[in-house]
């Protein structure tokens, strides 16, 4: 055999059977009992070389800076062929990993892995765990959306409470005090070379002090000789009769299978779950619909502290979380940093309980500490999640949540985005930020579909007790559209519109002005005018708002509409033409309803009535001569209060003007 | 022993296994850039025909949008071309880039030649290679004349070619 050979050649000069035998532990004694309970490490190690590889591919495309890290993850997982599956298997076996480790710990400590002259080893894979947990708390911030930035706040937070160290090691870590590019560049190169680096230093020191133990007990024999005798243990060696196979190819096949299982795991939770991990919210609640399917976001909205969310830690981080928000604010650092090292020093410490209470006795305390700390933990977190699932805004946040990375993410795949960074996406759409605006400076008086805008309503105190805050001016959805205008001129003072502005000093002017007058005397069964009357005097008003959703109606009923206005032509139920003089141009101006350009003034101009425009300088300043003049009662929003860009903003979602996804013909 | 060799079989089955799992993403990941970039020849509405001097060459940049990755940059400069017309009002359009290493070429009016200053490769006003080390003549590129409200405007197709070899290969 020519392949035969030419290996016998190579390996005369290099030894490199030897060393491959040295390196992948070929001939590597193991106990024949309960072998499968020793597989988990070598599946680790297989893990982490599916994250060498990942990682390696991820680096070729991600860009750590703010404005490139959200665009370059969005880019892989829509634009970069397979992406999704190399970002999946990098993010989810991560956390597989540390299921891994959790039980390979147990397992140790199960099969008395920490016992004398094994201390070392045990310490080591500790380490080894430590490790790849820090991999996981800073990969996860890398794409710098709202959750990553969110959680990281919380975890360098939780490290800055550490007493003496922890400011200086916050800062370290995130680059000075504030969250910018110097966060994500260190976090980059500690996630892709600090931790690496150390891990296989520690990785290599671990698999050395394994071999040297098992040499100790073993003699192994070389490679080159008898094929089928890999090992020869002393008559006299006390571990004589476990250890009888050798490491290749009897575990590497339980190890290849564990490892198989657990990435084919990571396979279907990477298909499965991002479609379920938001079905325990009902996307859509209010006016938050989302602009993508559940299923095909695959980041939350690009970091911006401006924009609402409700950080949530990693969830093997999380009981510190939630322990930290059980005690009291002096005894924050006793769940910080006490507690932790405390956890630690129980984990590190499983040697020497043997020394003080014997073999038996100091394992079961080692086992008895382990599982209960995982179900203390295990419960707290279940407790967190489930108690931040039920509490009353949960669903409204989430869904508001989950409306933003739809549409980020929608908005990214549409336009690109901006070399400024991925936040501007939002920034200018009026869709995301309209309703924060109204919540922020038209929430106090106004409503939106009864809410603030975004879900929320206004609290006050009334007899001690936390209750919905009556509003003080009318209900602004769906603004200038026939409906609304009709609605209000049925009944000016239901609650709706003027019905609660006596509240407010000079409202009452206005709640019992020449509005309500007017209704009292010309609208209902009494009144001159029809629901006909009404409707098409809405219409030809709504005309001058060129709302997108305004449906034209016929030349009709602008005529009718025009009558009502100007009183010209009017004809009474009967059909009859008589002289109406509740007109509405005798107040108002509006060129498009007044032929005889009688010019009202004595009440807001409605020429252009519900525009971008009109609506503008209507929030800039209502008390102008042409809109409420002496009579106003609401606040003017001047360049100081609100800038020109976010009341455009405002003003356009107010219309329901937004990027929308062209329909299909 | 025959157990021994069939678990030997299998660790090499699995192993390969693991090896599919990881290489088809990996390949499929590193060369997907090969599928994008595709961009398709855009014609730019330059310059009006009756504002070129006859028989001088213009050079003009084309401004348009550009797409990086993930980054869609607004309007800026991503090239230019060297547009003259004939006596005869017969209009001819180049690349501005040099088919030998892709630098900028310049026109010299006194010597009505076109010359490229980093390896100093010259052409003739019509294009054709003069002296230098470039393998081919300059890029020509499609244009055509089109009427917008009562005026002739010179259209191009802009498009980029392979540099440093002999054939005029569009890139991708």
């Amino acid at each position: 055999m020519l392949a035969e050979k030419i290996k016998a050649w190579v390996d005369e000069r290099t030894g490199y059977k030897n060393f491959l035998h040295a390196i992948f532990l070929l001939n590597f004694p193991t106990k024949r009992r309960s072998r499968w309970q020793y597989i988990w490490g070598g599946a680790l190690v297989l893990m982490m070389l599916v994250e060498i590889v990942t990682g390696t591919l991820l680096m070729t495309v991600y860009s750590p800076s703010e404005a490139a890290a959200w665009g370059s993850v969005h880019y892989i997982e829509t634009q970069v062929d397979l992406g999704w599956l190399v970002r999946g298997l990098h993010h989810y076996t991560a956390h597989m990993m540390i299921v891994a480790i959790i039980v390979q710990i147990f397992l140790v400590i199960l099969s008395a892995g920490y016992r004398k002259p094994k201390e070392f080893i045990y310490w080591t894979s500790l380490l080894l765990g430590g490790v790849i947990v820090g991999l996981t708390i800073t990969g996860n911030p890398l794409p710098w959306d709202q959750k990553g930035y969110w959680s990281y706040q919380i975890e360098t937070g939780i490290a800055g409470t550490m007493p003496g160290i922890g400011s200086t090691l916050r800062s370290l870590v995130v680059g000075g005090s504030e969250f910018g590019n110097l966060t994500l560049t260190r976090l980059y190169t500690i996630h892709v070379i600090v931790l690496p680096v150390i891990a296989i230093l520690l990785f290599t020191i671990h698999m050395a002090l394994i071999r040297r133990e098992r040499l100790r007990t073993a003699k192994i024999k070389e490679a080159s000789d008898d094929p089928d005798v890999d090992f020869e243990l002393d008559e006299d060696d006390p571990v004589k009769d476990e250890i009888t196979q050798p490491y290749w190819p009897y575990q590497t096949t339980r190890t290849l299978i564990l490892a198989l299982v657990l990435l084919g795991l990571v396979v279907i939770q990477l298909m499965v779950y991002p479609e379920i991990k938001n079905k325990h919210v009902d996307v859509g609640v209010l006016d938050w619909e989302a602009d993508l399917k559940a299923s095909e976001i695959k980041l939350e909205a690009p970091a911006d502290s401006s924009i609402p969310f409700v950080a949530r830690p990693e969830w093997f981080v999380r009981f510190l979380f939630e322990l930290r928000h059980m005690v009291p604010k002096e005894l924050e650092v006793l769940v910080t940093a006490v507690l932790p090292v405390l956890l630690l020093a129980i984990l590190v410490l499983v040697p020497f309980y043997e020394k003080v209470l014997g073999e038996k006795w100091g394992q079961r305390f080692a086992i008895f500490v382990y599982v209960g700390g995982f179900l203390i933990i295990a419960g707290i977190s279940w407790w967190g999640i489930k108690t931040e699932r039920s509490a009353p805004n949960y669903a409204l946040n989430r869904t508001q949540e989950i409306a933003y990375a739809a549409r980020a993410s929608w908005l990214a795949s549409q336009n690109g985005v901006p070399p400024e960074g991925p936040a501007s996406l939002l920034r200018n759409d009026p869709k995301s930020m309209g309703p924060i605006i109204f919540a922020r400076h038209c929430g106090i008086c106004h409503t939106w579909n009864g809410h603030d805008g975004t879900g929320h309503y206004l609290m006050e105190m009334k007899e001690g007790k936390k209750v919905k805050a009556t509003p003080r001016a009318s209900d602004l959805a769906k603004f200038a559209t026939t409906d609304w205008i009709s609605e209000f001129l049925m009944d000016p003072k239901a609650n709706k519109f003027f019905g609660h502005l006596g509240t407010t000093k000079g409202g009452d002017a206005i709640l019992n002005g020449d509005m309500a007058d007017w209704a009292d005397s010309n609208v209902g069964t009494e009144g001159v005018l029809s629901k006909e009357d009404i409707e098409a005097v809405a219409a030809l008003l709504a005309r001058e708002a060129k709302r997108r959703d305004y449906e034209p109606v016929s030349d009709e009923v602008i005529k009718r509409g025009i009558s009502v206005f100007s009183g010209i032509n009017f004809k009474d139920k009967a059909g009859k033409v008589i002289d109406f003089d509740g007109y509405c141009a005798q107040c108002h101006a509006m060129k498009a309803g007044d032929p005889e350009d009688e010019g009202g003034g004595a009440a807001p101009d409605l020429n252009g009535y519900g525009s971008e425009q009109w609506l503008s300088s209507f929030i800039r300043n209502p008390a102008a001569e042409k809109f409420y003049g002496e009579k106003n009662v609401m606040p003017g929003f001047e360049e100081s209060k609100i800038s020109q860009h976010d009341l455009n903003l405002l003003v356009k979602w107010m219309r329901e003007e937004w990027q929308r996804p062209t329909p299909e013909k | 022993m025959r157990r021994r060799k069939f678990l030997k079989y299998c660790t090499g089955v699995l192993s390969s296994l693991y090896a599919l799992l990881l290489a088809v993403p990996a390949l499929g990941f590193l060369f997907s850039t090969l599928k994008r970039g595709q961009q398709k020849k855009e014609a730019y509405k330059l310059a009006k025909l009756n504002e070129l001097e006859p028989d001088v060459p213009q050079r003009f940049t084309i401004i348009d949008q550009r797409v990086d990755a993930w980054t869609k940059y607004p309007s800026g400069p991503i090239g230019s071309v060297w547009i003259s017309k004939s006596k005869n009002e017969t209009v001819t359009a180049f690349s501005s880039t040099c088919p030998h290493l892709g630098c900028v070429v310049d026109y010299v009016p006194g010597e009505k030649e076109y010359f490229c200053p980093c390896h100093a490769a010259t052409f003739q006003a019509d294009g054709d290679m003069v002296s230098g080390p470039q393998p081919r003549g300059m890029d020509q590129l499609k244009t055509s004349i089109k009427n917008i409200r009562g005026e002739k405007w010179v259209v191009v197709e802009f498009q980029k070619f392979e540099t440093g070899i002999a054939e005029k290969v569009p890139i991708n």
